[in-house]
């Protein structure tokens, strides 16, 4: 099972373009990582984070109370707990689901996730929790990646 | 002659009090939620 240390998990994220201007404003908590496949987050994660946000009627988007920096946490952690629940987790490991902040083209501000479902940066993907789908940056909102935290 | 409230009664109260806050305090919530294992990159 392919693992990412915290320093390589950085490294390929730099490499993939995510690099917030200030080193402060990415966190990586843990020494160890697994990566999700593809697969598994947009089908049966998905399928399941739906079920989560329906079962405590957090399916709505409410301005700061319920808005997408806390869709994107909730999912962030929804993952690390399915990871944890997993039979065959690998010992001492999270899972290389994150949130990510940063300014869109459009100026205004949002919130997402960020995966790593590969060892290189071509495995780094983007996940809008409030559609349930993969979702593409442009290199300018690459650029404007105001905060990463795993 | 002012009516004195018991200890049981008073127990009592309190403990009807705690379950009526409690009621109100949750919310029952229908359906279940799914919780795939983890496809891992091998």
């Amino acid at each position: 099972m392919k693992l990412l240390s915290n320093f390589e998990l950085q490294t390929t994220l730099a490499l993939a373009g995510v690099a917030p201007a200030s080193p402060y404003a990415t966190s990586i908590a843990d020494r160890t990582y697994a990566l999700p496949t593809l697969n598994f987050l947009g089908g049966a994660f998905s399928t399941a984070l739906w079920s989560f946000q329906q079962f405590f009627e957090v399916l709505r988007w409410t301005p700061e109370a319920n808005d997408c920096d806390d869709f994107a946490r909730i999912a962030a952690g929804f993952a690390q707990m399915l990871h944890y629940l997993t039979p065959n987790r690998p010992p001492a490991t999270a899972l290389a689901v994150g949130e990510l902040w940063y300014v869109k083209d459009s100026g205004e501000g949002h919130a997402i996730n960020v995966a790593l479902c590969g060892p290189s940066p071509d495995g780094v993907v983007f996940y809008e929790p409030q559609t349930r789908q993969l979702v593409k940056l442009t290199d300018t909102e690459l650029a404007r990646v105001t905060i990463v935290r795993f | 002659m002012q009516p004195k409230l018991s200890a049981f009664s008073f127990q009592l109260s309190a403990l009807l009090l705690a379950l009526l806050l409690t009621g109100c305090a949750t919310t029952e919530r229908k359906g279940s939620i799914q919780t795939p294992p983890v496809e891992y990159v091998k």
